[in-house]
């Protein structure tokens, strides 16, 4: 049967049996692997039946190598959290010049304090607004825009 | 629904309906619904409590019976396979709620009348021992000498390995004694104290302890059994510590006479200097060696090496000898040949940086048994 | 990112003669480097070239490939770790509290590759003072991590199921390691697991008890006691059970890498209650020993001595009260072992041996 089948490369193959045509329906051959649709099948049938190719390679490390990768490992994370750390004291250090700048502000002027902390709920950021940027844009212009 | 036997039964009233329109029919009798499942009812189960909290009872007896665990067993209490809950002591029955396990509800048996349940968690526990003495010497002699079934099975048996274990044991003192006493020649006063002295340490030797340990472990053996026979016997102090003394000689004549070599037989002391001299030496001879060639050489080697459990570890010693007394030689031109002949060996091999399998045809000069 | 970083510490390192903290070896001991020359080559080689000597079997070497490009990051990754162990011991020598010195100190070379080959590769119950040698608070630190993943929790469940815990004494919060052997009355070498049920032939003669400390103690003045006790002498008068005291051992001194408590290390001054041997009368049931570590109160003044004066004589050794001994001593309980004895054949060999009286025989059926 699975010889039979090999010799066959066609996509969906007609047999004659006893004079009626009998359509088998294989796998689709859209996928770009170079293997001929029936020899994948008959691939993807073998390595379901292997159990070793259901699990993944146990990646096999001599000892100085796991000590090796265990050290970088732990020099990732430290500096990962070195960075994590300075980000927060940043965001906190912004934080908290905006808290002083803000009760500044309530000192100085009460009414402005109150405009600056209107509720702006639903506004939008505007399209035609242009971001602050060092240099000038490549397109100084939309002459076709249109809200 | 269209009875259709009854369409077939009044088949002339339907030909009388020429109109064809069918017309359902009631008859007089209807079946009573519903009685499937509610004609059946079981006589109650008798559940419920059959000893309430304060009453006495004694082990075996139950408590409670119940469908699934409406109560949890407690202390002193089994539980059985439809979750009847029965005494394991006798004493006071006790319902109860435990910190522990605040949703559950506890039935316990208290061992005594002043207890409270649940016992407190940091005390010691109060336990039954519940057993007599056998007073009766024929009754308790009996039960002492009574052993399981899979014990006198396995009698017969345990009974031969210690027999062969004896045997062996005392093959092997005969075999030091004959050591010490004509090969050494030692002037010991107790042949049996050193032998057994030396069969200690040789076996703790075997089971890894270190050479200090060996000592230290065998000599405390033998001076704790002098101890306690001089406690049996009741000696006087005098005597104790003469027997001592002559166990601190002996050992000490033996630590500095005998040593095991590697293989754990007996021979004389090497100190480490002498161990770490002669094993200098043995390394140097080897180096000045000639190349094996003939079975002359193998031989001269091999006496090099007669000596040398005697002051290397095995460690060291299989080290050395898989070095200098390989069983096939490197593949230099003396040891390769280039066609298959009759006197030449081919062996196949792996080649793991290639992916090949190599064929390599050696002269009978390249195996070490074959010189 | 990282690779900038590391830039930066190569021009600091210029600056800071210390900066190679960990290869340093002048002031440094030399448990904190690898022993073995050629393991130590290969993993701060030069050259790829060389195959690691871990894998002994020629065959195996050449088959075996490390991952690429491990080297450089290895070497990037080391040079980061050791400048932050250098800022943990500048801090470590302005600190005067022991503890924080300590956890310093840890913090300084638990990520150096070399303290994690020699702990993770090597025996750490029987250690070699020349690899890990637990004066050194990284090891102590890492001992202990070892001994809280399996070992502490162990003893912990055979405590707790055995009810050791309040039978003998409330609880425990375990802060040293125990383990025993007996090695004299068979010469077998193997440490009992907790809660394992000897033959009274093992136990025919006394044990060797291994207390390990991980915390900072003052070695030089701390002194321990050792008792072993048995919960389960059958009390007839009463239908129940007494606590027999097995084994007493006062006053002995120890320290983090020598401490073995065996006859070498005591003498007759400081056994508080002789070796006893355990031998269960027929039908009794298993017997618990409960092997108890305590640590002994340290003396305000540095100049008292810390010695227990234990009465012997006040001590009844066939009805024993261990909490009201560890109390009247100030005691502290920081480490157990247990293990289980039956009646067997040989127990009348042992009771002969040690002059007692023959055993009692009770009934089979409980009643």
């Amino acid at each position: 049967m699975l010889g039979q089948v090999f010799k066959k490369p066609c996509r969906t193959v007609v047999e004659r049996v006893s004079g009626s045509a009998v359509f088998i329906r294989n796998k689709r051959t859209k996928s770009k692997s170079a293997l001929s649709p029936l020899a994948q099948r008959v691939v993807t049938q073998l390595s379901v039946m292997s159990a070793s190719r259901k699990q993944p390679k146990l990646l096999k490390l001599s000892r100085e190598d796991l000590i090796k990768h265990q050290t970088i490992e732990k020099c990732w994370s430290i500096y990962q959290q070195q960075q994590r750390e300075r980000r927060n004291t940043q965001l906190e250090l912004q934080y908290k010049s905006m808290q002083g700048a803000m009760s500044l502000l309530h000192e100085l002027s009460p009414r402005l304090f109150e405009a600056a902390n209107v509720s702006e709920r639903g506004k939008r950021f505007p399209m035609e607004m242009k971001v602050p940027t060092d240099f000038p844009p490549d397109t100084p212009w939309h002459y076709h825009f249109r809200k | 629904m269209w009875n259709f036997a009854l369409l077939d039964t009044c088949g002339i009233s339907c030909r009388k309906n020429i109109s064809g329109v069918l017309i359902q029919v009631r008859n007089a009798t209807k079946r009573a619904a519903g009685s499937r499942t509610s004609m059946k009812d079981s006589a109650g189960r008798r559940l419920g409590p059959k000893k309430y909290e304060g009453q006495d009872v004694s082990s075996g007896e139950i408590i409670m019976r119940q469908r699934g665990t409406k109560f949890y067993p407690g202390e002193n209490v089994g539980i059985g396979k439809d979750h009847t809950i029965f005494a394991l002591e006798p004493g006071v029955v006790r319902y109860y709620l435990d910190p522990f396990h605040p949703k559950r509800k506890f039935i316990g048996v208290a061992l005594s009348r002043d207890l409270k349940l649940p016992s407190p968690h940091f005390e010691p526990t109060s336990r039954r021992f519940g057993r007599f003495e056998l007073t009766n010497k024929r009754a308790s002699f009996k039960e002492e000498n009574s052993i399981s079934r899979k014990d006198y099975l396995a009698k017969p048996d345990i009974l031969k390995t210690l027999e062969s274990r004896e045997s062996k044991r005392k093959e092997l003192q005969k075999k030091l004694s004959k050591v010490l006493l004509e090969e050494l020649k030692l002037d010991i006063i107790d042949s049996d104290l050193a032998t057994s002295y030396l069969t200690r340490v040789r076996a703790s030797l075997k089971n890894g302890f270190s050479i200090e340990d060996a000592k230290f472990n065998s000599k405390y053996y033998l001076e704790t059994e002098e101890r306690l026979k001089a406690k049996r016997e009741s000696w006087t102090i005098e005597k104790l510590t003469e027997s001592l003394s002559e166990i601190d000689k002996c050992t000490d004549l033996l630590n500095s006479s005998t040593s095991f070599n590697n293989k754990l037989e007996l021979v004389k002391y090497f100190s480490e200097q002498e161990k770490q001299a002669l094993k200098v030496k043995l390394i140097e001879d080897l180096k000045n060696a000639q190349l094996l060639q003939t079975k002359k050489d193998k031989n001269a080697i091999k006496t090099l090496f007669k000596d040398a459990s005697n002051f290397l570890t095995l460690s060291e010693e299989v080290r050395l000898r898989r070095k200098y007394l390989k069983p096939v030689f490197p593949e230099t031109e003396g040891t390769l040949e280039t066609k298959i002949g009759k006197k030449s060996i081919v062996s196949r091999r792996f080649d793991y940086v290639k992916n090949k399998v190599q064929v390599i045809v050696r002269s009978k000069q390249a195996f070490l048994s074959k010189l | 990112m990282l690779r900038r970083s590391i830039h930066t510490t190569r021009v600091l390192k210029n600056s800071n003669a210390t900066a190679n903290i960990w290869s340093d070896f002048t002031t440094r001991p030399s448990s904190l480097s690898i022993q073995s020359s050629k393991v130590k080559n290969y993993l701060f080689q030069e050259k790829p070239s060389i195959d690691p000597p871990s894998i002994k079997r020629r065959s195996n070497r050449i088959k075996y490939s490390s991952p690429e490009h491990i080297n450089e990051i290895f070497k990037m990754s080391y040079d980061f770790l050791e400048k932050r162990s250098n800022m943990f011991y500048k801090l470590s020598k302005k600190t005067k509290n022991p503890l924080k010195k300590d956890a310093l100190l840890t913090k300084a070379e638990i990520n150096n590759p070399e303290v994690q080959y020699n702990f993770q590769f090597n025996e750490k119950l029987e250690n070699i003072k020349t690899i890990i040698d637990y004066d050194i608070p990284v090891y102590r630190h890492l001992g202990k991590q070892h001994w809280e993943s399996y070992g502490q929790m162990l003893l912990m469940q055979r405590l707790e199921t055995l009810s050791a815990i309040p039978d003998t004494l409330p609880t425990l919060e375990p802060r040293v390691e125990v383990n025993i052997k007996f090695p004299f009355s068979t010469g077998v070498n193997k440490w009992i697991e907790p809660g394992e049920s000897l033959s009274s032939n093992v136990t025919s003669m006394c044990p060797v008890i291994k207390v390990q400390e991980y915390d900072h103690v003052d070695v030089e003045r701390q002194l321990y006691t050792v008792l072993i006790v048995n919960p389960d002498v059958p009390d007839l008068t009463k239908d129940s059970f007494k606590t027999g005291l097995c084994y007493g051992l006062a006053n002995i001194k120890l320290n983090y890498n020598d401490n073995l408590i065996d006859p070498r290390k005591f003498d007759s001054s400081n056994i508080v209650a002789d070796y006893l041997p355990p031998v269960p009368e027929k039908n009794a049931g298993k017997q618990r020993f409960v092997v108890w570590v305590f640590r002994q109160p340290l003396a305000a003044d540095e100049q008292n001595t810390n010695f227990l004066e234990i009465n012997q004589k006040e001590i009844s050794r066939d009805d024993f009260d261990i909490r009201k001994f560890t109390e009247k001593h100030n005691l502290d309980p920081v480490g157990a072992h247990i293990w289980r004895s039956e009646w067997d054949a040989n127990v009348a060999v042992v009771r002969e041996k040690y002059a007692l009286p023959p055993g009692r025989v009770f009934t089979r059926v409980r009643r």
